[in-house]
């Protein structure tokens, strides 16, 4: 794996204090240690952080908490609550991602630990905005896609509203809270201050939905579920066409692109209809719109006979986008993804998972996943550490209960 | 509307070679957040999203460009034909006085032009160079072409995503493209952050394809305990305790609908949600008592829960569930959203007074920096900064440009 993936030491000597929990949170955290982040989990010492039971097995935890470190502080002790405020003394960066008003319950709010520690970048993540009607409501991934526009426009044209598979909800608004804790730290090399920054997962999901607020400009309606198909202008061929196996996932997707004329051509060429080229019930984009039923079984006449990987293959060589509907054990089975440290094994609690890294390669490579912490694994070194600790005083914080 | 034009990238220069949205999202975060971003465009049409006019022929005269408004608000615009050797060479300079590259052209392209990695670096060895791309480099399909949905098919959305025994559908967001755009975004981030200690550049690049995967995570720790590949769950979280769902909402349009979900994590949330909807009855009921119970009695649940919500507007559902302390959230629709006032209120939509079509409303950046997110301010006109940028980048002066302009280099 060392061949293929590496720490890009981007944010080394960073050090985030992490009070986040489940996905929101810890995925913009496990970003900032992918770069190279110290990040400390805060967790409670009975069970640990709730990500780590959310199902009934380890890989969910272990798909968000690589390479970072666990302490295990009692918060409801006031001893706990202490040392986690002298410990945000001297860190970088905050993250925390509770209900509404508990961080402040445990006086760990932004006035208390700003006060202390001007530097401080301190990142709240809530499901609504300060101001927002739904600021004290709780939210999951699915809530915040569900109230953020998402679940509106995801569904087929005349069905319900369904939830996209993948929580864009949580990761999508991790990942902007960490591009913003990264500027606030750049700056901070110039102005020396700290700064707060707060994001709500409602808000969040419009700078994903941006393209459906461009059908919204131009008609004035609700941009509407439509399928496979994006709410950009119609096209024909576009979408996705059966391919050889018939299984739930044997499909490929095809666009030709209305600003680039060639892919029809191509893609007759590809298929073996070059007595097609020139053909006016085909030749204009207009022309294969009217006549979309013909076209479609044209394509999928052809695309029914081959494997989807052979008529991605086949058709995107030839410069026509497409793409076949990869499902994740494909995906997880696929040796490039290892071969190129996008896919790497994490080891963890006697389990091994094969799992995505940061895909965006530093000077080619990957960062390097390291494990998920266990529980309190890293108390000792952590205290030690940033607060000075010795070992007689780490036990004496265990006996009065703060650990 | 509460604003703040944000300076924590000041004095961060980008030369921005990208086009539609996965790269121009990425710059565009950039220069929200203070960086001085420079379009390169090619004189004649400009970056193709200027053209991306959905419904409209592609040579239709440009005065809607919605698309190009949403992902190049803050950035300067210069016109540049990088086939000239001219336009080549200016391009050069701009890059020696630059801190950012990004470029997310077809396969091969920027190569051909002569602005390689080996070729920049050697001019600027500070320069963070990065490239978006459909697939990566060592992938079977690493000179195809791709768009939004194809990295949404290729990198496993889509197989997740619609309802269960039904062909796949793709996600409405197209995070296929800005997905990609913000991990970049991150990675250009911790380069700079980097570069302050070490004094170097780097080369930066992802792949759409990949960056899915990394928004694939909960699929993904699903996949280990099943030999078949994870499949779709329509409205559901598969393996979510019930309930877990849509339901649908008095009005009966195509979003009156409300999510609710309760939590593995807490047992309270199945009660809180039975007081809500008046059926206390059912509080300690054995058939729903446990969420191995309630797992086999879904159908049932669901039932109880919309015939209850099938009385309530969406909104009221989401408030009268959610005050309960139970996840709800209405399935709002872009329509009510455009038209929520707390979301300008707040700054996450504004206002922004294009240059020719007047007023637009449209999303912000989201993160609040000190209670303020930043300020968005109006995409630029083809070729607008071409005397700000070249004069103050490269000291090019009034003769020289109108010379460029003239024999079509700007």
């Amino acid at each position: 794996m060392d061949a293929v993936a590496a720490c890009p030491n981007a944010l080394t000597g960073v050090r985030v204090l992490d009070l986040s929990q489940f996905e929101a949170g810890p995925s913009c955290t496990e970003a900032l240690a992918l770069l190279g982040a110290e990040v400390v989990k805060i967790e409670n010492p009975k069970g640990g952080e709730a990500g780590r039971t959310a199902f009934s097995d380890p890989f969910y935890f272990m798909a968000y908490n690589a390479g970072k470190k666990s302490v295990a502080v009692n918060l409801k002790s006031l001893a706990g609550q202490a040392l986690v405020k002298k410990m945000a003394k001297v860190a970088d960066v905050f993250v925390e991602n509770f209900a509404p008003g508990a961080i402040g319950r445990l006086g760990l709010g932004y006035e208390a630990l700003s006060r202390q520690n001007p530097r401080l970048i301190y990142a709240e993540i809530k499901g609504f905005g300060d101001g927002s009607p739904y600021e004290k409501s709780l939210a999951f991934d699915m809530i915040a896609q569900a109230a953020g526009g998402v679940m509106s426009i995801t569904g087929e044209r005349e069905g319900r509203p369904l939830k996209p598979g993948p929580t864009l909800g949580d990761t999508g608004t991790g990942m902007l809270m960490a591009f913003s804790i990264a500027s606030a730290l750049f700056a901070r090399e110039r102005t020396g201050k700290g700064r707060r920054l707060s994001l709500a997962m409602q808000d969040a999901m419009l700078n994903y939905t941006r393209t459906a607020y461009i059908y919204q400009a131009r008609t004035g309606r609700a941009a509407p579920r439509n399928g496979v198909n994006s709410l950009g202008g119609a096209n024909a061929p576009s979408g996705i066409y059966p391919s050889k196996g018939g299984g739930p996932n044997d499909y490929l997707y095809i666009n030709t692109s209305r600003a680039n004329p060639d892919h029809w051509p191509r893609l007759l060429r590809v298929i073996g209809r070059e007595d097609l080229i020139g053909d006016p019930r085909y030749d204009s984009a207009e022309a294969r719109i009217e006549r979309i039923a013909e076209v479609d079984e044209i394509v999928s006449n052809w695309t029914r006979e081959h494997g989807k990987e052979e008529a991605m293959a086949l058709i995107g060589e030839a410069g026509v986008p497409a793409g076949a509907i990869f499902d994740c054990l494909e995906l997880a089975n696929e040796p490039s993804f290892e071969r190129r440290g996008i896919m790497q094994v994490m080891e963890y609690g006697g389990q091994k998972m094969k799992r995505p890294s940061w895909p965006v390669r530093f000077d080619g490579l990957p960062p390097r996943i390291a494990p998920a912490p266990s529980l309190g694994a890293d108390n000792a070194e952590v205290l030690a550490n940033w607060l000075g600790l010795g070992a007689g005083e780490i036990e004496a914080l265990g006996k009065e209960g703060a650990l | 509307m509460n604003l703040e034009d944000l300076d924590c990238l000041e004095g961060v220069r980008v030369v921005d070679f990208t086009q539609f949205e996965a790269g121009p999202s990425c710059t565009e975060a950039l220069a929200w957040l203070g960086a001085e971003v420079v379009k390169i465009e090619n004189p004649k049409t400009g970056d193709p999203g200027r053209r991306l006019r959905p419904g409209q022929p592609a040579d239709a005269p440009s005065d809607d460009p919605w698309y190009f408004f949403q992902f190049n608000a803050n950035k300067k615009s210069v016109t540049l034909d990088l086939k000239s050797s001219r336009g080549l060479a200016i391009a050069k300079e701009l890059l020696q006085k630059a801190d950012v590259s990004v470029e997310n052209m077809a396969p091969g392209t920027i190569e051909r032009l002569g602005l390689g990695w080996a070729e920049v670096h050697a001019l600027n060895p500070r320069l963070i160079y990065c490239r978006v791309k459909g697939f990566g480099e060592g992938s079977p399909f690493e000179k195809n072409l791709a768009f939004d949905m194809i990295a949404q098919a290729t990198g496993g959305p889509m197989s997740v995503t619609g309802e269960p025994e039904r062909p796949p559908v793709k996600p409405g967001p197209s995070f296929g493209d800005t997905g990609t755009g913000m991990l970049m975004a991150i990675s250009i981030l911790g380069a700079l952050y980097r570069r302050q200690r070490s004094g170097k550049g780097g080369r930066l690049e992802v792949a759409m394809q990949d960056a899915m995967i990394h928004y694939m995570r909960v699929p993904f720790s699903r996949q280990p305990k099943t030999t078949e590949a994870v499949g779709r769950g329509g409205a559901k979280v598969p393996g979510a305790p019930a309930p877990c769902n849509v339901y649908p909402c008095k009005g009966g349009g195509a979003n009156d609908y409300v999510y609710v979900f309760t939590s593995r994590a807490n047992p309270e949330h199945w009660t809180r949600l039975l007081k809500v909807i008046g059926r206390e009855d059912l509080i300690g009921d054995p058939r729903y008592e446990t969420m191995a119970a309630r797992g086999a009695h879904e159908a049932e649940i669901d039932a109880v829960i919309a015939a209850w919500t099938r009385e309530h507007s969406k909104e009221e559902a989401m408030r009268l569930i959610g005050g309960a302390g139970v996840p709800a959230g209405a399935v709002l629709d872009t329509l009510e959203l455009l038209n929520d006032p707390s979301l300008e209120r707040r700054g996450i939509m504004q206002i922004v007074e294009q240059a020719k079509s007047g007023a637009y409303k449209m999303p912000a950046w989201p993160v609040r920096f000190d209670g303020a997110p930043p300020r968005v301010k109006r995409s630029p006109l083809l070729g607008e900064h071409n005397a700000e940028v070249l004069g103050q980048w490269l000291g090019i002066g009034e003769e020289e440009l109108a010379g460029l302009k003239s024999e079509g280099i700007i």
